[in-house]
């Protein structure tokens, strides 16, 4: 009698290719599960170029071959936590989108708000800053003390702003320029009574026009339209990207932001002492319910 | 020759008129027919039979019901059809009286409960099966008025159920009006108040996008619910009904 024995372990050959196959289809499936992100080629190393507003003093003002303010430290702040070098660019509002969607723009860091049509097109990561809405006039001017004062005034606000889609009273007229520092040359040359955009923006022009002929001022007050939220574009579908900067900005806001926004808008601390942090900081929260992406 | 080679074999007594027309049952049913008028005079396959009876007229009824009969109109029926058997009980009670034995009591007293059981505790545990189970109320909302709300604004959400349960389970949605506007709903709450109910007047307020449960107490077929919105300045929000159930 012939008895055919098998070593421990193993098995009929058909049955150990199909044991093979089995393992090596699991491999794959979790091998790709496991590195959906990590295969993802990352837009943030080296240099990367963002799309910034280099005319808004106290967030991005490019002069003497420098760029100074809030947006600038941000960026700063996050190309050290993730490891790249930030080169601005001058973008104005209207071609932000198209600035990602072609890529001329790895970020967009640019006073930029999020709302929902624009997140049809670019993702988000923010907020890094709070604030609402208000007029910047001349500091001698006494024709704008509430909001039913903006009836009948000349405003000027920057097209491509969601200050530029805001309500106002009816009657007001409405003069919309490509970037703010023409708005405030009008102001100061008194061809319009106020700016309207976001308020802290404002103070940087604030702070900024101090010391000229014409010094200015935010209208205490005398708000409209809605909380605006700045948040860093990025192109859609760069996930792993998006939950590196919100992993990174969630620790800048606890850690940098109220030493930067002091230094870099004294205005708006000036402005609000003691509350300043309140109106203006995003709870580190916030990055939950208001980026594209979660880390 | 003669005829006793095949002889005629004698009509059977009290057939004569079946004989007479040549029609005669074939063997195997007329056994059977035997038997079954034998079985007649058991007192078991009559209760058996009453029994069926019943069990068909009690789960007729309960049919009806669960299909939206008018629960007076089925109960009405179903109580003729059973004071008819009661009814019946005494004529074959009668039987005693001519000398033949009882056929109740003992079993036909049975045969009354014993339905009522085979009947009642299959409809009960549906029934309980049934109103577990919580009722969809998803699409049946309605908000008034229709259009974009801002904050403090309040908004009436109603509905009508046939089904009532103590309990609503709801979750509301808030979408923004003007997708140009800057990001405003996530910040947004609710507050959801029940003018009736057992819950009356006890508002909650949770973030928007929450599970708001509320105690209606039994009974309640009309569900009118108030909701007010807490947003940011000038957040135009439209707002609707994503989930609601009405559970125990």
């Amino acid at each position: 009698m012939i008895h055919t024995t098998h070593a421990p372990g193993s098995g009929r050959p058909g049955v150990r290719r199909l044991v093979r196959t089995v393992a090596a289809l699991l491999l794959i499936t979790v091998t790709a599960c496991v590195s959906d992100d990590k295969d993802e080629e990352s837009g943030l190393r080296d240099t990367v170029f963002i799309g910034g507003k280099t005319d808004q003093p106290g967030f991005n003002l490019h002069a003497a071959h420098t760029d100074r303010g809030l947006e600038v430290d941000l960026a700063n702040y996050l190309g050290g936590e993730i490891g790249f070098h930030p080169k601005f660019h001058d973008v104005i509002s209207a071609n932000r989108e198209q600035e990602l969607k072609e890529g001329s723009s790895a970020l967009i860091i640019a006073t930029y708000s999020i709302a929902p049509d624009r997140e049809r097109n670019v993702d988000f990561v923010g907020p890094y800053l709070v604030t609402g809405q208000g007029f910047l006039i001349r500091e001698d001017y006494q024709g704008l003390k509430t909001e039913k004062d903006v009836a009948g005034k000349e405003i000027c606000t920057v097209d491509g702003s969601t200050s530029a889609e805001a309500e106002l009273p009816r009657g007001t007229t409405r003069q919309k320029v490509a970037d703010y520092s023409t708005c405030v040359r009008k102001l100061q040359r008194g061809a319009i009574d106020a700016v309207f955009t976001d308020e802290a923006l404002l103070y940087g022009f604030v702070e900024q026009q101090k010391n000229s002929k014409v010094p200015l001022k935010v209208a205490p007050g005398v708000t409209a339209g809605q909380i605006n939220r700045y948040g860093i574009g990025l192109p859609k579908g760069h996930t792993a990207d998006c939950k590196s900067l919100v992993r990174a900005l969630r620790t800048y806001l606890t850690e940098e932001w109220a030493a930067d926004v002091q230094a870099q808008l004294p205005a708006l601390v000036h402005a609000y002492p003691g509350d300043w942090e309140n109106r203006f900081r995003p709870d580190p929260e916030d990055l939950d319910h208001y980026s594209s992406c979660n880390a | 020759m003669t005829d006793d080679a095949n002889p005629v074999p004698p009509d059977p007594p009290g057939d004569a008129a079946a004989s007479g027309t040549s029609l005669r049952l074939p063997a195997w049913l007329s056994g059977r027919a035997v038997r079954f008028r034998d079985a007649l005079t058991d007192d078991r396959l009559l209760a058996l039979l009453i029994l069926v009876d019943l069990v068909t007229l009690l789960t007729s009824a309960s049919i009806w019901l669960a299909l939206g009969g008018d629960a007076g109109v089925v109960g009405v029926t179903a109580g003729a059809l059973l004071a008819f058997v009661a009814a019946m009980l005494p004529l074959i009670r009668r039987r005693d009286a001519e000398g033949e034995r009882p056929l109740w009591p003992p079993l036909i007293l049975v045969v009354i409960p014993l339905a009522v059981l085979i009947v009642g505790l299959p409809a009960w545990g549906v029934r309980v099966y049934l109103d577990s189970r919580p009722v969809d109320m998803s699409h049946r909302f309605t908000l008034s008025p229709e259009r974009a709300v801002e904050n403090g604004d309040t908004v009436v959400a109603s509905a009508h159920t046939d089904d009532p349960h103590p309990r609503l389970t709801i979750r509301f949605a808030v979408t923004q009006h003007n997708l140009s506007d800057p990001t405003c709903a996530p910040g947004s709450k609710l507050t959801v108040t029940l003018p009736t109910g057992a819950g009356q007047d006890l508002p909650q307020t949770r973030a928007a996008d929450e599970t708001f449960v509320l105690d209606l107490g039994e009974g309640m077929k009309d569900i009118r619910l108030t909701v007010r919105l807490i947003a940011e300045q000038n957040c135009a929000l439209d707002l609707s009904v994503t989930s609601a159930h009405l559970n125990e």
